[in-house]
Order: C-alpha cells, then sequence, then structure tokens
C-alpha cells in the first residue's frame, strides 16, 4: 500500500536527520494543496528566521521548497489515492536538509530520474546553459514544466542533493528528493 | 479598453493594466498553481491593445520572487510584448530588483537574452 510505504519512509527520514547535531525544524505529513505550498513555504522561512539562518540561505531554501511543493501538486499520481506527500526541514550541522517525497506514476518517475542523473553530471556552467536552453526553447508540458523546476533545484542546492525512486507496484512509486544547502 | 486589476495573494503577484490612469505594473510574488490561467487575463490584455499608438506603455515588473512554472509562462508573455513592440507598439519594460537580490536581477537579465529586448533596470534599496 503506498500509504505504508509512505508512513515508513517518513519515518525513515525522520530517523535520518535526527542525532547528535541534527534537528528536525519542521515537517509535514499528509495530501497536497495549492494552500499548503504556500503555508508550508511560509512557515519554513518564518522559522529559519527566527533559527538565525542567514538571508540568502533562507532565500535559497524557499526557492527550493516552492519547486518541490509544485512538483508534489502538479505531477502526483493517482485520483484514487490523493497527492500524499511528506517534507522534511532540518539542520544537520552547519547544513540545512529538505527532504521531500510524493507518489507518482512509474513512467514519471522514470522520467525524473533520467533528468536526475542528467542533471547530477553537470557542472554549475553546464547547469546554468541547460536551464538557458530549457528557457529558449518552447517545448513545455500541459503543466508549464519542461524540467526547470529540478534544473532550479540543483543550482540553488550548488548540485548537493540525492534522490530515490521506490517502487510500490508497477503503476507507480514513491519519489523522494533531498538538497542540501549550507548557511553561508 | 477595459482595464485589468488583479489583487496580490500569498502566492500570485498584484496587476494593474491600467489605461485610464497610465499605470502598468505586476508586482509580488509569483507561484501560483496554475501560472498558465493566473496569467491568461494578462495575455488577453496585451492581446487586445489597439493598433500602435505614439503613446508609451512603461510596464514595471516588481518581483520579489518567481516559481520555475512563473518564469516560463512570465517569457512567453514577454515574447508577445516583443512581437507587438517588432509590430510597432512602443512599449518598456522597467525590471525592478532589490539590490540585496542577484535572483531577480539575473531573471531579468536572462528574460532579456532569451526573447531579444532590452529592459530598464532598476534597483530598489
Amino acid at each position: 500500500m503506498p500509504s505504508t510505504l509512505m508512513e515508513n519512509r517518513y519515518s525513515d527520514a525522520l530517523s535520518r536527520n535526527t542525532g547528535p547535531g541534527k534537528k528536525v525544524i519542521t515537517s509535514y505529513h499528509g495530501q497536497m494543496d495549492q494552500d499548503r505550498v504556500s503555508m508550508l513555504s511560509y512557515a519554513a522561512e518564518h522559522q529559519l528566521d527566527t533559527e538565525g539562518a542567514r538571508r540568502g540561505t533562507i532565500k535559497k531554501i524557499f526557492n527550493i521548497l516552492i519547486e518541490m511543493l509544485q512538483n508534489v501538486l502538479l505531477h502526483s499520481a493517482t485520483p484514487e489515492i490523493g497527492k500524499p506527500f511528506y517534507f522534511i526541514l532540518a539542520r544537520n550541522m552547519e547544513d540545512y536538509v529538505v527532504t521531500c517525497a510524493n507518489i507518482v506514476k512509474a513512467d514519471t518517475a522514470t522520467k525524473i530520474k533520467a533528468s536526475l542523473d542528467e542533471i547530477k553530471k553537470m557542472n554549475e556552467r553546464q547547469l546554468k546553459n541547460h536551464y538557458m536552453e530549457v528557457l529558449s526553447n518552447d517545448q513545455y508540458s500541459a503543466k508549464g514544466g519542461a524540467g526547470l523546476g529540478l534544473i532550479t533545484i540543483a543550482l540553488k542546492s550548488n548540485n548537493n542533493f540525492t534522490f530515490e525512486e521506490v517502487r510500490v507496484n508497477e503503476h507507480a512509486a514513491l519519489f523522494e528528493i533531498s538538497a542540501t544547502i549550507p548557511d553561508k | 479598453m477595459e482595464n485589468l486589476f488583479i489583487k496580490e495573494t500569498l502566492n500570485s503577484p498584484r496587476v494593474i493594466l491600467d489605461q485610464t490612469k497610465k499605470r502598468f505594473e505586476i508586482s509580488g510574488k509569483s507561484f501560483p498553481e496554475n501560472a498558465r490561467g493566473f496569467y491568461q487575463p494578462v495575455f488577453e490584455w496585451f492581446r487586445n491593445l489597439p493598433a500602435p499608438s505614439a503613446e508609451t506603455i512603461r510596464l514595471s515588473l516588481s518581483f520579489e520572487y518567481i516559481s520555475s512554472s512563473s518564469i516560463i509562462i512570465l517569457k512567453q508573455l514577454l515574447s508577445q510584448i516583443k512581437t507587438l513592440i517588432d509590430n510597432g507598439a512602443s512599449i518598456e519594460i522597467l525590471w525592478h530588483y532589490d539590490l540585496t537580490d542577484n535572483d531577480i536581477k539575473d531573471t531579468g537579465e536572462e528574460y532579456e537574452k532569451v526573447v531579444g529586448m532590452k529592459f530598464q533596470f532598476i534597483p530598489k534599496s
């Protein structure tokens, strides 16, 4: 069941972000809608400010978070289960870690993975060129994407992100992405 | 022609396209769920502009944050405006940015390259 898998993964991700030098700042597990994108991103911004994070760091995290949450909103899998997701903002020593996961169609997971594999190989200049190429061509999906959000996550995290696909069944997969942002 | 006013929300900018007061502005944060739907009335407004006149429209774009989906739609809007300019319309883009925010300034410069038009950059302190 996707919901059990999601709960287990959420629990694992929380454990990963707990321990010496680590702290979960805010986290959420539930159904996605546009109000939640705004609510969670503004709440994260406020909490980072309270934590004393640098202004530039907060802005990067806000950027990454919105791209992750909007991806959940626009690309979640099935009407039957809605748009379940989890999100965790944590501190790990001097870094902040943003983790987000949701259930996507199996073929969507394959496409996202292929895009991220490509992006991971790029240095900053190549990423920037790729960004400009995507922005220049007019081949956008009906949902407006074309991967600009993924490139943005890579650029804002200096390509310091990981991702994992866990198959739920032949039709669906849980996709988790986690970006690390140093507070400097 | 009709004036267009859209109120700012937590995730979408304020839009003022007012021929009466000669005030043309889009400002705030832009990450609506459906960026295409949100900006549709703005596309329509420019589509319905009367034939080129001597009067210049000075459009102020003043964003605090733009998500990637909005960046794509705004690029299409600017391309539409570029076509109007190429056909004789007099439209200037004033790109406002916070002095402490390189991202927004960079986005403006990227649009200049991709769309092929010049903006007037206005720093806010």
